[in-house]
């Protein structure tokens, strides 16, 4: 065992949560390694100082005393729409916090197009949509007809976005593949150097409910789901996990909890249809800090 | 109404609370209302123990329970709520470090220079030693984000190495590494400032 190993593994050494065989090699490591003994021993003396000193750092560590008010009286619902019932809790934001409540109800706007309005590969003429101008936000605006050739939502190209984009991969070209189409990874790996895209996919129909609709700077947001679409597609296990199958919808959802599957970032859910024209839904868990997939999970529907 | 309960159970809600967020998931505001009363101070020095700035936090929080109203009906798991919730707020804090373009680059780029502190310390014993005076609440605060929470959660939740990764969003192992580097900061700072002999 490394003494490397061994000394990230202090902690739980010395809480007694390691298996049998684990804290036994690292007994035997530790009668072997005088440094590493060493390490403990002084790791030991750490421990008890952050055991006594932490909690009281943190029982320190308090919001001011109107921060408790301040969440009573946070509006969430949409500023277009009346406040309901919820005033009794979520009420009266509006007057004392109105940067706060601009940035939360934007967050609102956003969650609400993520949640319950999910990012569907329909055609929606005549419904207002959202449009990705070329600087990487949103704007409203009415949705184009398929046969116009426009994309309802076209995905900012990795130049666009303030990250480094992931390595582009194939995928469908046209409109009409995302709209419903069989995305065939292996027809466009078929070692004949396909080219390959270098803006990423993109020709989502994305509804807005209701009208009045006001785009602002925490639409930043709208650019992760995008992102996080990217970054799904890009992905070497959600390419071998589409292989010969149909993708009939995307949806966009975050803070997904379902049996094995959770997921506190954005989650790319994909209905896809096998070849037997089961359904099943891929469930892609998205973590954008480090621009990689980080759990994806297939569920029959 | 109640006051916040400092101590709410960071990873496993009481047989009380998962009625509540049962509730909430139902639509009953006033349960949801009594889960921010009990998890608002926690949720705040989540926020703090990355941000430290009181404004920053007391908005990412807001923020947060905002998300998470949104979201309650998708919690399967109730009994993790305190883990699930602490998820959304570490999510939103990390917005607002990515917003400030000090996201995990420069968290990286932070730990790479205590490292080097760490080296050019050892080689010479008495270089910078007066820069590494200092208390607990110091040496906590130079940490990396990432570092100052998993100590925090470590050692005022008790919580695991899995647990402390459910809520960085982080492998064990990277949490494992987290927790070792901390450790040395620590351990140099405060044998520095001789609090530890």
């Amino acid at each position: 065992m490394r003494c490397s190993r061994v000394r990230e593994r202090f902690y739980e050494y010395l809480d007694g949560s390691l298996k049998s065989d684990e804290r036994r090699r690292i007994d035997d490591h530790l009668k072997a390694c005088d440094a590493c003994r060493r390490e403990f021993e002084g790791f030991k003396l750490v421990d008890a100082r952050l055991k006594q000193g932490v909690p009281q750092l943190w029982e320190n560590v308090k919001p001011s005393p109107a921060f408790m008010a301040r969440l009573r009286q946070t509006e969430i619902e949409a500023p277009q729409k009346q406040a309901s019932g919820i005033a009794d809790w979520f009420g009266g934001l509006w007057q004392n916090h109105r940067q706060a409540l601009a940035a939360g109800v934007a967050a609102c706007v956003v969650l609400a197009l993520a949640i319950s309005i999910p990012m569907t590969l329909t055609r929606n003429g005549g419904e207002p949509q959202l449009i990705a101008k070329e600087d990487g936000r949103m704007a409203a605006t009415q949705a184009p007809s398929l046969e116009s050739g426009e994309p309802a939502l076209k995905m900012a190209g990795p130049e666009e976005m303030a990250v480094p984009a992931p390595t582009p991969m194939p995928m469908p070209a046209t409109e009409q593949d995302w709209v419903s189409g069989t995305y065939n990874v292996a027809e466009e790996n078929d070692g004949s150097t396909p080219p390959l895209p270098t803006t990423p996919p993109g020709t989502f129909a994305m509804t807005v409910s209701g009208t009045g609709f006001a785009p602002s700077e925490e639409m930043i947001l709208g650019q992760e789901k995008q992102l996080a679409v990217w970054i799904a597609f890009a992905d070497a296990g959600v390419k071998a996990a589409l292989q010969g199958k149909t993708l009939i919808a995307l949806d966009m959802q975050q803070g997904i909890e379902i049996e094995d599957f959770s997921c506190p970032g954005w989650a790319v859910v994909l209905t896809l249809e096998e070849e037997d024209s089961s359904i099943t839904s891929l469930y892609i868990c998205v973590d954008i800090e480090v621009r990689e997939v980080a759990q994806m999970v297939s569920l029959a529907q | 109404m109640a006051h916040p309960n400092d101590s709410a159970p960071a990873q496993s809600a009481s047989t009380n609370e998962v009625g509540l967020i049962r509730r909430a998931k139902s639509g009953d505001r006033e349960a949801f209302g009594q889960l921010i009363e009990l998890h608002a101070v926690r949720a705040y020095r989540i926020a703090y123990a990355i941000l430290q700035n009181q404004e920053e936090s007391e908005d990412a929080v807001q923020e947060a329970f905002v998300t998470a109203f949104k979201s309650i009906k998708k919690l399967e798991k109730e009994e993790a709520f305190g883990s699930w919730l602490a998820r959304i707020v570490t999510t939103r804090v990390y917005d607002l470090v990515r917003g400030k373009q000090r996201g995990q680059k420069a968290v990286e780029s932070e730990t790479t220079a205590l490292k080097m502190e760490i080296t050019r310390s050892a080689a010479n014993p008495a270089n910078g030693k007066a820069d590494l005076t200092l208390d607990l609440q110091q040496a906590i605060e130079k940490l990396p984000e990432l570092h100052r929470l998993a100590i925090m959660l470590r050692y005022t939740e008790d919580a695991s190495t899995e647990q402390i990764a459910r809520v960085l969003k982080r492998p064990a192992g990277t949490v494992r590494r987290v927790l070792s580097e901390s450790y040395q900061l620590l351990r140099l700072y405060l044998e520095e400032s001789n609090e530890v002999q």
